[in-house]
């Protein structure tokens, strides 16, 4: 009996040992995990995730210049700047200028890509060849690429056409064009629109309204619409190289089922390549519109005074809160802010948007 | 249409010869003109840095003497400049501490890709092997600094900075930069493939979690590590909004802000900004031209990866000699929600985006 009881024991002790070795190496394994994630986890808490807090902490405030860390508590003024920026009509106009390149350089960068992707995807010499001059305009820096635009497309002077574009317009008989000094819409230019101004009142708030619309509505201005062929010229191979990969991943059964019954070209397009191809298109979407808001470093370059002129026809939001920020000191940190967080959920709403969107109409 | 009716009735030999020539002959006509299309692409393509190096080579009269006058064939000369000027080039270098630049970008470049190599393999390697408490938790928050525009995180980033005195530091250029969401979630696909029962042995044979890591997790992983290092020193190369942000001290300046800053001194010597511009992009080119090849993969994989986790198996799982191969592989219990699923829930709610990822893994393991 009294061996029993001791077996019986010496069990319980094992077991509870076993629990506590247990426990030990669950400990163990727990703080190894923390260890191991904690510079990466400490970098991106302060300098990418608690940002964000801090930016809608600032925008609370109305101070341009501050010491330390936060302004004065007297300086707190609620949601004051956010009243004050929607009623700012630049805002709103480089709102509508960051709309525009997004759309420009999105929906034809895609297409361009797609298209580019559809060439290379067939059984043809020099492949490797295309997609390294195609890729190249990606790996330079945004700043050299828009150095280069500024002097291909710079504007006619009395000494002749300027630059390099508007000496080949000129060398098959047009007439040269301002491309960077232009702050008309395209389509404006294009079918020849006069803005609607109420000039009687112009402060009123209806006309301010009309005005905007129309003056939106007028398109991209030239200016613009230049620094958007420069968003597309950059990114162009980037999209391609995934366009690529995802028409790889169609099977060629299914082509080859298609053809059997008789589909070809546009027919195999439509009903086998783009619906199979709809998750990378969803994919480039999301990170080009993403991109494209946060655009900076070329209208920064490219603009004719590099501030987004000219008259703000070129200014995008980055551009926008950076030079409140470091440009017009009487706007300041705290103005800027409140720039940087309506761009933020500008963002998380659209890409919540556009994930529904994917949803509902993503394929396979 | 008249070869396509052919293929329904039974063909003569004469027919399918007379078959296969008509479609070589289209098959070749259309080869030429997806080539010439091409060659269109390409010119556009290249077209800028024709001009930027020609440019680079003229006197400041030549570089802006275009043709008054109708005259194509006079500006299509300008391409090529006669008596290049070498001394552009020296001129340019001198005019602004390119040196300087160039130092500063090289090191920067450097330590922030050492930096996030690092941090991003021992992250990566936590979250994919170590199931420690609230590990999902934790990844699902590092992928959601994905979806943050860095430029929102600059202004209270641009304070923090300030209150540390680090402005017109290298460490203001650096340690904001070393780590990468994006390249913990590429490597930590990685390490996943990694079988178990490797580092058990190895545990066995006393070898500790750390020296695991750099002896086998490491060198398994290398065509990741390559590519995200790359990509890393690039966006450390070409970045420009930060740095000019947080230095103001021409010593510190990197090449992008002292060329940004030539620029405005220079505006109208383009033969100068051009010299200049080209010396800038020539240590990317040159890494390019050696490296293209994980580039280009590089983003056509990781493109696929995050439009469809179940290809983020199948191409990370190759080297392994793992089955899947294309998404027609995949199982069907997981096919019919895979793309809504997989790219929907890593943009929206990233915490669940690992969820069909492993739960596919354990069912083809």
């Amino acid at each position: 009996m009294t061996t029993g009881t001791a077996g019986l024991q010496s069990e319980e002790q094992m077991l509870a040992q076993l629990a506590r070795s247990q426990r030990r190496r669950r400990f163990r394994l727990n703080l190894e995990g923390y260890v191991l994630i904690l510079p990466a986890i400490l970098v991106l808490g302060i300098f990418h995730f608690l940002p964000i807090i801090y930016a809608f902490v600032l925008s609370l405030y109305r101070a341009p210049i501050f010491k330390g860390l936060l302004p004065a508590p007297e300086r707190f003024t609620g949601f004051n700047n956010y009243g004050r920026i929607l009623n700012d009509d630049i805002f709103w106009k480089v709102l509508g200028n960051t709309i525009w390149y997004a759309l420009g350089s999105v929906v034809l960068g895609l297409a361009t890509a797609l298209g580019l992707a559809l060439l290379l995807n067939r059984p043809i010499r020099g492949i490797g060849i295309y997609r390294t001059i195609f890729f190249l305009p990606y790996v330079t820096s945004l700043l050299v690429a828009g150095m280069i635009w500024r002097w291909l497309f710079r504007s006619p002077n009395q000494n002749g056409p300027g630059g390099l574009v508007n000496s080949l317009i000129v060398g098959v008989g047009g007439k040269p064009v301002d491309f960077l000094g232009e702050s008309r819409g395209i389509f404006q230019l294009a079918f020849n629109i006069q803005p609607v101004i109420n000039s009687a009142n112009p402060e009123d708030l209806g006309s301010k309204l009309i005005g905007g619309l129309t003056s939106f509505l007028g398109g991209p201005s030239l200016a613009l619409s230049t620094i958007i062929l420069l968003a597309i010229w950059s990114v162009v191979g980037f999209n391609t190289v995934v366009f690529i990969a995802g028409l790889q991943n169609v099977p060629k059964e299914l082509y080859d089922a298609a053809r059997v019954d008789g589909a070809q070209g546009w027919t195999l397009f439509k009903n086998i390549t783009w619906p199979l191809i709809s998750p990378t298109t969803f994919f480039l979407a999301i990170v080009s519109t993403i991109g494209a808001f946060q655009a900076f470093t070329t209208v920064f370059t490219t603009s004719i005074d590099r501030l987004g002129g000219p008259d703000n026809s070129t200014n995008v939001m980055t551009l926008f809160f950076y030079t409140a920020a470091f440009r017009y000191t009487q706007l300041g940190l705290s103005y800027a802010s409140t720039t940087a967080i309506i761009l933020f959920f500008i963002l998380v709403v659209l890409s919540i948007f556009q994930t529904r969107l994917a949803a509902s109409r993503v394929n396979y | 249409m008249a070869v396509e009716a052919s293929t329904r009735v039974p063909v003569s030999s004469d027919a399918l010869e007379a078959r296969s020539t008509g479609s070589k002959r289209r098959f070749q006509v259309s080869g030429l003109l997806t080539h010439l299309a091409l060659i269109i692409g390409s010119i556009f393509a290249l077209l800028p840095f024709v001009w930027m190096v020609a440019t680079s080579l003229k006197t400041s009269d030549q570089a802006t003497n275009f043709p008054k006058n109708a005259d194509l064939g006079a500006t299509l000369r300008m391409f090529v400049p006669t008596n290049p000027q070498w001394s552009n080039y020296k001129d340019a270098w001198q005019s602004a501490d390119f040196g300087r630049y160039f130092f500063n970008s090289i090191l920067v470049a450097s330590l922030c890709t050492v930096g996030v190599l690092i941090t991003s393999v021992l992250a990566a390697y936590a979250f994919a092997k170590l199931d420690f408490r609230g590990s999902g938790l934790i990844f699902g928050l590092v992928l959601a600094t994905m979806m943050i525009p860095h430029e929102a995180a600059y202004i209270p980033n641009f304070v923090i900075v300030r209150n540390l005195q680090w402005i017109d530091t290298y460490a203001a250029l650096v340690i904001p930069w070393i780590a990468s969401p994006f390249n913990i979630f590429l490597l930590r696909q990685f390490f996943r493939a990694l079988p178990e029962d490797i580092y058990e042995a190895a545990a066995l044979d006393g070898c500790s979690r750390l020296r695991f890591i750099w002896q086998f997790a490491v060198p398994l992983s290398k065509p990741a590590l390559i590519t995200a290092g790359l990509f890393s020193f690039i966006g450390s190369w070409n970045s420009l909004l930060w740095p000019l942000i947080v230095t103001s001290q021409d010593s510190m300046r990197t090449i992008q802000v002292g060329l940004s800053n030539f620029l405005n001194s220079e505006q109208n010597e383009f033969h100068l900004l051009m010299a200049a511009a080209t010396f800038t992009i020539l240590p990317i080119i040159v890494i390019y031209f050696f490296a293209q090849r994980q580039f280009v993969e590089g983003i056509a994989k990781t493109g696929v990866k995050l439009s469809s986790p179940y290809l983020i198996l199948a191409n990370h799982h190759a080297p392994l000699g793992w089955a899947i191969t294309a998404a027609s592989a995949v199982p069907t219990p997981y096919a019919p929600t895979r793309a809504t699923n997989g790219s929907t829930l890593y943009l929206v709610s990233p915490a669940k985006y690992a969820g069909p990822v492993c739960s596919l893994t354990r069912r083809i393991v």
